[in-house]
């Protein structure tokens, strides 16, 4: 196992299009079952974790390692996204919702989405706090996508402690989730 | 939360949900000591599901998000009003923006635009900058081959638009190969587009980014020139001052690599010029329906040392590497003018492109008219600058030193690999093999694209940087040795001994630092790679005497190194390397008896080999046919004509069977059979030989290669023979010149050619000018050549010959008799040279009334004469009339 460490610009062509391809599978797993005609999106949505990736020193142990610091990047993107789109809709201002009716059509959710992933992002920062395994796995569930045993083989955990983990992290992020009155400001920053 | 507590609570969770529903609460209020706090949280964790209302899919919430961000780069949705436009959909995307199809509908009148934004990730103060630029440069235009600016604005987000005419059409490209179009018609659409070009370049705006996706055709077949995204006013200076340098890097991202000019890649100044460029690589596209350079699997940095350093195929020659029948059927129309255009316009320096558009269009308008152009061949161009031509090099000659190249590393390694089995160092070979591998890979990685496409290619200037690199490599002293004999080998067959040279004495350097300290042991390879370029390199400058010396100790070199853990393999090549030298250095040094033995040599062990099947047959069968030369050439030079024009002409018929572009090789072993024709009086056969090898060494090498001067004196001889004889000075002086300028006066040749022109200026009866040269020719020859040399016998014999032409009786029996006495000092002697000198000395002493003793001449030159070219020769015929003269 080779480890090396290097802007991902200067890497060799064909690591770069490893990475590139990587963080494309990734980018179309998010866009599963949405509408047709995702391509060039999915293309832009790649490019853009790949820029903020090339712009920063990168420690690559192998692809499975990779796919870790993708999510990573795939949540900061989608989180600053998130945060901008309130920002700007909203002009600033702090805004109080409820998440009620947040099942069913994803498209129907649009406005909603974008709180609900700050919120998760900050859950996932909170459970960080008391359980940074947890965390991690969780992390590189919701934002990777990659199964349970891949999880495990990248962090060199048993089958069963990620099964353990995920379930824990879920129940306790619905218990979250549903628990908030919800009338509480979103965390901003 | 408390870490502690929350890992008795995980723990607790995830036991509890193995269990069924009922037992789940009395298992967690039973081991959770009884602390209220964690039995809540557990049992909310376990209860959650029981809720009828479902918890949020958090996946989901990701996927919309994601979903969201990507929805969000296009700014303008369907049914979106900008000004009376109502968005219809997109029509494409750029590098930064956007643009969308809208429409107004006006009672029945339906006007489209297309509307061009930001994306709103893009949207800088730079970007909004850039695009307010375009848009003030738009409004500026007003040409029908631009695509009109119909508004622009900003919305109330403070999105900032463009208006423009809704072209509806196919990109010029796809409408020529659609329709089908012609050369005239594909020309008649880029006057079209120079049209737009023109007008903007007059409007001091550089549109530094014509490609064909920007030149859209209308139902109309009126061409539209679009995206002025990046173009630049010529005096907007403001942006070059303080932020060209962000510039330049958004130029990076945004230009398509592909069509960006060698300035654009460089990020230097861009003018005028860089549109020409652009315009050239858009007519290369219209007229081969090919790019200037393929970047479909190329990386952007490959492109870009692709636009610095190929030269382009010309559009003829692209064509006729088409599979297309129909593409191929282009080049001959686009041979000549249309090729010169459009390589004139995509010279890499801007200064050597037409300086303007209109000078672009002036070209074409005249190649339509069929008035000479402008632009100059890049040949003829070249030929000004005598460094620039020299590095201009045919592709024939680069497949020929790839393959050079690669076999001397397959040498190497052939040998590394006998040492390896014996010291069982796979780590060695597998090194030195990748290593050379690399490098050559390096050398060629330029070059290939145009070996490919067989076009010409600077070859030099890749060998030059190979050069430098090889010095600065750190690296093996063994690699660094095979190395730098490859690239002597690469110089010596380009004619560029000095470098040449300077490589040999760099690898003898490393190859003795690689004895004391390398890890590798190739060593005895290394001394017959390096002792066969040195031999080689020692014959093409002249120095024979060091030549054979060089080779003969080699000879004896091998013989011991045969039992001294040389591979048989090897040592069979070295050995036919070695006898080929010595053949070589013998027939240069005059020995031509000694010469044909050791040529012979080389033959016969090459054929064995061959027959074989052997490690090296590839490397042998390659050279067969300059086995075959060689003998040849002393087979003439020995009297054997017959033999000679035999063993030449099989020797061509192989290097013809091998079905490599016309070599230099063949080019040697024409001029050989036509010197060799000359002997045997068939002259008109001769000059047919002589002017192909000729052609082939023009095509090849540049002007002043040792090559064409012996092509160019073979043709004086034939003239000569055929008694055009100012035909022949002529084409003697022009060699005279080639020598002088790339030999040297001091070489060998240069007095040669001198004693040559002295004969011929005997021949026209202009006995001053051949005295003149004849007695130069003389004096290099004895600062050059030990007393009694065969060339110095032969210049003194010629002189005789003048004397007696010019009535000096005494003069021409001393100078004869001196030249005699010479020729009889060597082996016996049935030459040409030997019966002349006899000839013409029996003549001085029949004028100087020594009968007798004129008679015993006499004899002995006609015998050699007869024997050599029957009574009926020329050769016979004229001395033999000259003799009977002298008894008058």
């Amino acid at each position: 196992m080779s480890t090396f460490s290097n802007k991902i610009e200067s890497l060799p062509t064909e690591i770069q299009s490893l990475v590139l391809e990587e963080l494309h599978r990734i980018a179309s797993r998010f866009m599963r079952g949405e509408q047709q005609g995702h391509t060039l999106q999915a293309t832009a949505l790649v490019n853009e974790a790949y820029l903020k990736l090339a712009n920063k020193t990168m420690h690559v142990v192998d692809k499975k390692h990779f796919t870790a610091i993708a999510a990573q990047q795939m949540r900061r993107i989608l989180v600053d996204h998130a945060r901008e789109k309130n920002a700007a809709k909203r002009g600033g201002n702090q805004v109080k919702v409820t998440l009620v009716d947040h099942h069913g059509d994803i498209n129907a959710l649009c406005g909603h989405n974008q709180l609900e992933l700050i919120y998760i992002d900050e859950l996932l920062n909170q459970l960080a706090t008391f359980d940074s395994r947890a965390s991690q796995i969780f992390e590189l569930k919701l934002f990777s996508m990659l199964s349970h045993p891949d999880i495990a083989e990248l962090l060199q955990l048993s089958l069963a402690t990620i099964e353990r983990d995920i379930q824990a992290a879920k129940a306790w992020f619905k218990v979250q989730l549903q628990a908030e009155t919800l009338n509480s400001s979103v965390p901003e920053g | 939360m408390d870490q502690q507590k929350w890992s008795l609570i995980k723990d607790l969770f995830n036991h509890a949900q193995t269990l069924p529903k009922e037992q789940q609460r009395g298992y967690v209020t039973e081991h959770s000591n009884g602390d209220s706090e964690i039995i809540a949280n557990v049992l909310e964790m376990l209860g959650v599901d029981d809720q009828k209302q479902s918890p949020p899919n958090l996946t989901n919430i990701v996927a919309a998000t994601a979903s969201d961000l990507l929805l969000d780069e296009q700014v303008l949705r369907v049914g979106d009003l900008v000004e009376h436009f109502e968005v219809v959909g997109p029509i494409g995307e750029g590098g930064m923006g956007s643009v969308f199809l809208a429409k107004r509908k006006e009672n029945d009148f339906e006007q489209f635009v297309a509307i061009k934004v930001i994306h709103r990730k893009h949207i800088t103060s730079q970007n909004v900058r850039r695009f307010r630029r375009e848009r003030q440069i738009l409004a500026s235009l007003n040409h029908k081959n631009i695509a009109s600016f119909i508004g622009g604005g900003e919305t109330q987000q403070g999105q900032p638009y463009i208006i423009l005419e809704y072209v509806k059409g196919l990109t010029i490209t796809q409408y020529c190969q659609q329709n089908n179009l012609n050369i005239e018609l594909r020309i008649e659409l880029f006057k079209q587009v120079l049209a737009a070009v023109i007008y903007a370049h007059q409007n001091l705006i550089v549109h530094r980014d014509i490609k064909p996706s920007n030149v859209l055709v209308n139902a109309q077949g009126e061409v539209k020139l679009l995206d002025f995204g990046i173009a630049k006013l010529i005096q907007d200076t403001s942006e070059n001052s303080n932020t060209s340098g962000d510039f330049t890097q958004e130029f990076a991202r945004v230009l398509t690599p592909a069509n960006a000019s060698p300035e654009q890649v460089l990020g230097s100044n861009i003018t005028t010029r860089s549109d020409v460029y652009g315009l050239g690589a858009l007519l290369m596209h219209l007229l081969t329906d090919e790019p200037v350079f393929d970047s479909t699997d190329s990386s952007k940095s490959s492109i870009e040392s692709m636009i610095l350093d190929s030269l382009p195929v010309r559009p003829s020659v692209k064509c006729m590497a088409c599979d297309d029948e129909n593409i191929r059927s282009r080049a001959k129309a686009l041979k000549g003018d249309l090729d010169t255009i459009v390589m004139k316009a995509l010279q890499k320096e801007p200064e050597r492109r037409y300086s303007s558009t209109e000078h672009l269009l002036e070209d074409i308008i005249r190649h339509q008219q069929n008035y000479p152009i402008s632009a100059k061949p890049d040949s003829v161009t070249y030929r000004v600058s005598k460094f620039i031509q020299r590095n201009t090099l045919s592709t024939l000659f680069v497949s020929l030193f790839v393959v050079s190249l690669l076999s001397a590393s397959i040498i190497i390694m052939q040998q590394s690999k006998v040492i390896q089995q014996e010291r069982d160092s796979a780590v060695q070979q597998a090194f030195v093999a990748k290593e050379t591998a690399r490098f050559m890979t390096n050398i060629f990685d330029a070059a290939s694209p145009n070996v490919h496409a067989g076009e010409s290619i600077s070859v030099k200037s890749v060998l030059d940087q190979a050069a430098t690199d090889l010095a600065n490599l750190q690296n093996d002293p063994f690699i660094k040795a095979q190395l730098s004999i490859t690239l002597a080998k690469v110089y010596n067959q380009l004619g560029e001994y000095q470098q040449s040279s300077g490589l040999i004495e760099q690898a003898e350097g490393y190859v003795s630092e690689s004895t004391r300290t390398s890890v590798f042991s190739g060593d005895i390879s290394l001394k017959y790679l390096l002792g066969n370029e040195k031999g080689s390199l020692l014959l093409n400058t002249g120095q024979y005497k060091e030549a054979l010396q060089l080779f003969s100790a080699l000879s004896a070199d091998l013989a011991r190194d045969q039992f001294q853990g040389l591979s048989s393999d090897n040592f069979d090549l070295y050995y036919i390397w070695i006898e080929h030298g010595l053949g070589s250095a013998y027939s240069y040094n005059g020995l031509e008896e000694k010469a044909l033995v050791h040529y012979q040599n080389s033959l016969t062990r090459s054929e064995q080999v061959i027959a074989m099947g052997k490690v090296h047959v590839d490397e042998l069968t390659k050279d067969l046919a300059s086995r075959y030369f060689g003998l040849g050439h002393s087979l003439r030079h020995t009297g054997d004509f017959a033999a000679s024009s035999e063993v030449l002409l099989r020797g061509i018929e192989i290097e013809k069977s091998l079905n490599r572009p016309p070599s230099l090789d063949l080019a040697h072993g024409l001029n050989q059979l036509a010197s060799t024709l000359t002997k045997l009086d068939e002259f008109d056969k001769a000059e047919v030989y002589a002017l192909e090898g000729l052609q082939i060494r023009r095509d090849i090498l540049e002007y002043g290669h040792i090559e064409i001067i012996a092509s160019t004196g073979m043709l004086s001889n034939i003239y000569a023979k055929q008694k055009q004889f100012s035909k022949s000075i002529e084409m003697r002086k022009d060699m005279l010149d080639m020598v002088e300028q790339a030999l040297g006066i001091e070489h060998p040749f240069y007095a040669t050619v001198m004693n040559a022109l002295g004969k011929l200026h005997i021949l026209v009866s202009d006995y001053d000018s051949a005295q003149s040269y004849l007695v130069s020719s003389h004096q290099k020859f004895i600062r050059l050549f030990p007393e009694g040399h065969k060339h110095i016998a032969d210049v003194l014999t010629t002189l005789g010959d003048l004397a007696l032409h010019q009535a000096q009786n005494d003069e021409a029996l001393m100078t004869l008799s001196k030249a005699l006495k010479m020729l009889a000092e060597k082996a016996p002697d049935i030459s040409h040279l030997m019966a002349k000198t006899n000839a013409l000395y029996g003549i001085a002493l029949y004028r100087d009334n020594q009968g007798e003793k004129a008679l015993e001449y006499e004899t002995k030159a006609l015998t050699i004469l007869k024997n050599l070219y029957g009574e009926e020769g020329n050769e016979y015929q004229g001395l033999y009339q000259r003799i009977q003269a002298a008894k008058l």
